[in-house]
């Protein structure tokens, strides 16, 4: 078909078959090039060949002279990746919002001792390289990695790698967060424990995107595996759950004597050892807990579950939701509640010891909303012009005493 | 030419599939083996921090949309479109011109013969419309065929096949050198 043609350069320029052709360097398994050459004549040859000495010439510059580093796409992928989490989680944050706004909107609290928590040996070099190892009595925030090494997370901490199992660490002083970029294969029992020491909190944006926001004086640990059957966690302390929805693997908060099983929801959990009970309240959603006994139990948004250590029954009853999640935006929200109630928590929150002359002092109640930003003397000029309760302060000792005149 | 395969097994396209499919490792090869093509491509129409933003929108849609996308017969025609019409979008308001050369051209500026040339070559280029000089970009820089060409631009086959043949002509009738210029430019 080409032989009763006769190109012109510039035809022959704008020829994908006879470019496809010189690219494959005059083979391309087809000879009709070759065979139509033959039938030039000399001019028509002579053309044929400038065509051919054109493009070659074109194929052989490279006018993308730019050349980016690896560790610029890396950057960029990177940032791909986590703005990628970023707006799922925009997506979700609209529930939260709604959450103040819902009546029905409610909440759980349990506590539990921490379970026992299964460590494997996975060696995972990465975190020697971004962060600083430490022994566990820090009072930084710390994290345990599968090969049981504890690393300090500092005020000034901001890395972030790709671990070679293809999972995204990112870790600040406010948060840590893994997500998936590639199919992580290898990686079935990966468990992380945080530490978080008092006046602290800490927020971890777990693989399967469910956030968990930790309270001061907190340890969490947490499988980071996408494919075991379920997603359990250990909580020793007091998180709020936003827990990412996939109904094949459920999401496990265990503890000795209580387990809350859900599948995608909003809830609270609290289990501070002065309670004596662990504590769930649920926000949206539902939830199911269940005690050794086999009793268990749903709980509605607005209900709290309580299971006291010393009692085998799950108490549910309604609750103030905003109250019970003030903490997570640094609130700390009480209504008439005696200051012995309070102190346990002030103390987490300021990681200071207090001390009372005169056990009247405890049973003083108090109504009021306590911000965490604000330092600890806020809340003590508080009680002195309210309640005539005086105070001195001597390095990580508050002394606390009534003023003789009222 | 830029088109290759990275290797006989694992085509741009089969890649494509397993992507669909949710397999972020094909994903992020993709991503690795196109990533510099796409910024040089932008960086015709915009400048560098512009096309960083751009190429990243650009692969944050696919990965949102992918449940939509179908599939594909040539994923760097396909990411290039897909780049061209974000920085349409981004930039909607203003004109913008696709650019064969200015900027993006590295010589010593001490070298005066290359950049005598590249002013010759440049007074060139700017004879021909900004379409002709995407055009033709596309093909003997990026090996866009002409199929291929009208599909990324959203042009009838024949409008790219008749815009081209008045580009090369303009080309060699302007310089019948145009090539040798160019080739002399950036060889060295």
């Amino acid at each position: 078909m080409l032989n009763n043609q006769n190109f012109k350069i510039d035809e022959l320029l704008n020829n994908d078959d006879f470019i496809l052709w010189i690219k494959s360097n005059e083979k391309n398994g087809n000879d009709n090039w070759q065979e139509y050459k033959k039938q030039l004549n000399a001019e028509g040859k002579a053309n044929f060949e400038k065509a051919i000495s054109i493009l070659k010439k074109v194929f052989a510059l490279h006018i993308d002279d730019t050349n980016l580093s690896a560790e610029f796409i890396q950057e960029q992928y990177i940032r791909l990746l986590e703005k990628s989490k970023k707006e799922k989680i925009a997506k979700k944050s609209k529930y939260v919002v709604f959450r103040n706004v819902l009546k029905y909107a409610a909440i759980f609290i349990l506590l539990f001792t921490l379970g026992n928590v299964v460590v494997n040996k996975l060696s995972k070099k990465s975190f020697d390289k971004y962060l600083a190892t430490s022994d566990f009595n820090s009072s930084e925030i710390l994290i345990k990695t599968p090969s049981n090494k504890f690393y300090k997370i500092k005020d000034n901490t901001n890395s972030k790698w790709l671990m070679e199992n293809g999972i995204l660490v990112n870790v600040n002083s406010d948060k840590i967060s893994f997500v998936s970029t590639d199919n992580v294969s290898k990686a079935i029992e990966v468990d992380y424990t945080i530490y978080v020491p008092k006046s602290k909190n800490y927020h971890v944006s777990m693989i399967d995107g469910t956030e968990v926001e930790l309270n001061s004086d907190s340890e969490f640990t947490f499988n980071n595996s996408t494919l075991s059957k379920e997603r359990k966690v250990n909580l020793n302390g007091e998180a709020f759950f936003s827990v990412a929805h996939n109904k094949e693997r459920p999401f496990l908060v265990n503890s000795s004597d209580l387990e809350i099983k859900v599948l995608g929801t909003e809830f609270n959990v609290s289990n501070y050892k002065e309670n004596n009970f662990t504590s769930t309240t649920l926000v949206e959603g539902s939830i199911q807990v269940s005690n050794p006994q086999g009793e268990s139990k749903i709980i509605e948004p607005g209900n709290q579950a309580k299971l006291y250590h010393n009692q085998n029954k799950i108490i549910v009853e309604n609750t103030d939701v905003q109250n019970v999640v003030a903490w997570t935006s640094g609130v700390f929200i009480f209504r008439n509640e005696k200051l012995e109630k309070l102190i346990p928590r002030l103390n987490r929150w300021f990681n200071k010891e207090f001390e009372f002359e005169g056990e009247e002092l405890l049973d003083f109640k108090f109504t009021g909303t306590l911000k965490k930003e604000n330092d600890l003397n806020h809340f003590l000029q508080m009680l002195k012009y309210t309640k005539g309760i005086s105070y001195s302060i001597e390095g990580k000792k508050v002394k606390l005493t009534k003023d003789l005149e009222k | 030419m830029s088109f290759k395969k990275t290797s006989n097994l694992d085509t741009q396209e089969d890649l494509w599939k397993l992507f669909l499919k949710g397999d972020m490792i094909a994903f992020r090869k993709i991503y690795n083996f196109h990533y510099q093509m796409m910024y040089n491509f932008g960086l015709r129409y915009i400048d560098s921090n512009e096309v960083t933003d751009c190429v990243h929108d650009t692969f944050l849609n696919i990965i949102h949309y992918k449940d939509s996308i179908s599939e594909i017969t040539n994923v760097k025609a396909y990411l290039f479109k897909s780049l061209r019409n974000q920085i349409y979008k981004v930039k909607k308001s203003k004109k913008i011109e696709f650019d064969l050369i200015d900027g993006t051209v590295a010589y010593q500026e001490d070298d005066t013969d290359k950049e005598k040339v590249l002013n010759e070559l440049k007074l060139l280029i700017e004879k021909l419309s900004p379409r002709e000089k995407e055009l033709i970009y596309l093909k003997y820089f990026q090996g866009f065929n002409n199929f291929e060409i009208s599909e990324l631009l959203d042009v009838k086959y024949q409008t790219v096949r008749n815009v081209l043949a008045g580009a090369i002509k303009k080309l060699r009738k302007l310089g019948s050198n145009f090539i040798e210029i160019l080739f002399f430019l950036l060889s060295k």
